[in-house]
């Protein structure tokens, strides 16, 4: 028990028990409960140890991704998706192999001079304050400018549109999500329209519009196109957000930490792999059984629904030292944060390079960056997501340094 | 049994190539090649293949058997 509630026989993702008590009560699934029953959503299990939730991860025949990313989908004909998370190999790995060229280390390095100057433009915009609203005013900004500025080209006259989308489909009031979601979907299916009559660009954009044989072996529908894109965005923007806003806390209320990250980049590498661990922003994600099975003991009947918990695994004391503790020299041999198996996060590098643009451009810009008075990080949680939603922090104020601010 | 490296996560670690050099190579830069494509391992190199995989710290290498 913590809180009220019964978490190993009665878990609810969305619960407040759950998100007031997030650590104590991941740590106590992975210390006692490594499969916990949940009886919302017609009921689901939650796996939380890390040589479980890999072994899950990686069998996609014995748990399919088809069944829908969260309890409660899935089976709906005609409803929207989210492609490839919501597919299993084949049909899945002809994506992830078109994809993959424009994911990858080697290629997005060419975005770094782009996301230093969104970084730059999104800290000119507060910099002369001395004060940010941090969530706000940065962390829920960058991901969606990358997106759709470094990577889509999106002309800056059109960002605020699809930005402010963005933003009320991730953080606003529930009542509106669906339809900023509406919003992003036309957006994006013009989008995807303007760029089929343009040249190709050699990016991403030209792979989904080529698109790929789908389980029938036809070429798919521009519908399957759009769910892509649109899980591509919605795969990068709120998990991005969280890390960001995770790391800038830990920089604001740990003065050594900062001191060496600043006097060192050989450990930044360490240290972000460290922030992803620890600010796992996808709490969890779904699997389908597709038979009878087992797991850590745990009678699994065809057609259940598990939830596979990358932010317990990522606390699993058999494998991470103190886990509830942020340790910037840690080696992490595999981050579970990004999942396991055909389904890992396809943006992992972007995110790395994010961060590490942001990190460099907070040290050198807000060396003395603190918490401001009296505040304290706001949480909450969204089902599949962990979020930060408010940190207020406080620094000298610095000079503009951006060509267009 | 077969597998696949996936392009978008390879970075390059070389730890498939420490541990199991017989199976994996590396082009100029350090990085798994071929991506992106299922190769059959050869017979006798199960293991490699296993021991290759489970050494990604991107999980990059996806076995099919």
């Amino acid at each position: 028990m913590t809180g009220t509630r019964d978490h190993f026989n009665d878990f609810d993702l969305d619960s407040a028990e759950f998100t007031e008590n997030y650590e104590e009560v991941l740590g106590s699934l992975v210390a006692k409960c490594p499969v916990a029953h949940s009886n919302v959503a017609g009921g689901y299990y939650v796996v939380s140890r890390y040589d479980d939730v890999r072994a899950c991860a990686q069998d996609w025949e014995t748990f399919s991704s088809e069944g829908g990313f969260e309890p409660g989908r899935g089976g709906e004909e005609g409803g929207a998706k989210l492609y490839p998370v919501e597919l299993d190999p084949p049909y899945q790995t002809r994506w992830r192999t078109a994809l993959g060229p424009y994911f990858s280390p080697r290629s997005i390095r060419s975005r770094e001079a782009s996301i230093r100057e969104q970084v730059t433009a999104l800290i000119d915009g507060f910099i002369e304050k001395g004060e940010v609203a941090f969530v706000e005013d940065f962390a829920a900004h960058l991901p969606g400018r990358v997106f759709f500025g470094s990577f889509l080209g999106v002309p800056l006259s059109e960002l605020p549109y699809v930005q402010t989308a963005t933003d009320n489909a991730m953080r606003g009031p529930m009542e509106g999500r669906g339809e900023a979601w509406g919003q992003i979907a036309g957006f994006l299916d013009v989008y995807l329209k303007t760029r089929q009559e343009e040249p190709p660009r050699d990016d991403f954009i030209d792979v989904i519009l080529a698109g790929v044989e789908d389980h029938d072996g036809n070429p798919c529908s521009w519908e399957h196109k759009l769910f892509v894109i649109i899980d591509l965005l919605a795969g990068g923007i709120g998990t991005t957000t969280y890390l960001l806003a995770g790391m800038a806390h830990h920089l604001a209320t740990h003065p050594e930490d900062k001191a060496r990250l600043a006097a060192d980049r050989s450990l930044w590498p360490n240290a972000i792999e460290e922030f992803i661990r620890y600010y796992a922003a996808i709490v969890a994600l779904g699997r389908t059984a597709t038979r009878d099975t087992e797991v850590a003991g745990q009678k699994i009947d065809k057609g259940d629904f598990l939830m596979l918990s990358f932010a317990a695994a990522a606390r699993d004391p058999k494998v991470f030292d103190n886990p509830h503790e942020v340790d910037i020299d840690r080696k992490i041999a595999v981050n579970p944060a990004f999942s396991f198996g055909p389904h890992r996060c396809i943006g992992s590098h972007i995110a790395r390079l994010e961060a590490t643009v942001a990190l460099e451009e907070i040290l050198r810009r807000m060396p003395d960056l603190t918490l401001a008075d009296g505040e304290q990080p706001e949480y909450s949680n969204s089902t599949i997501t962990r979020n930060m939603d408010r940190l207020q922090l406080t620094f000298t104020p610095g000079k503009r340094e951006g060509a267009a601010s | 049994m077969k597998y696949r490296v996936d392009e978008a996560l390879c970075c390059g670690h070389g730890q498939c190539f420490a541990v199991a050099p017989d199976l994996f190579t590396a082009d100029a830069d350090g990085f798994n090649v071929p991506v992106g494509v299922t190769v059959d391992v050869p017979p006798g190199l199960d293991r490699a293949a296993r021991d290759g995989a489970a050494a990604c710290p991107e999980q990059s290498i996806q076995i099919y058997s």
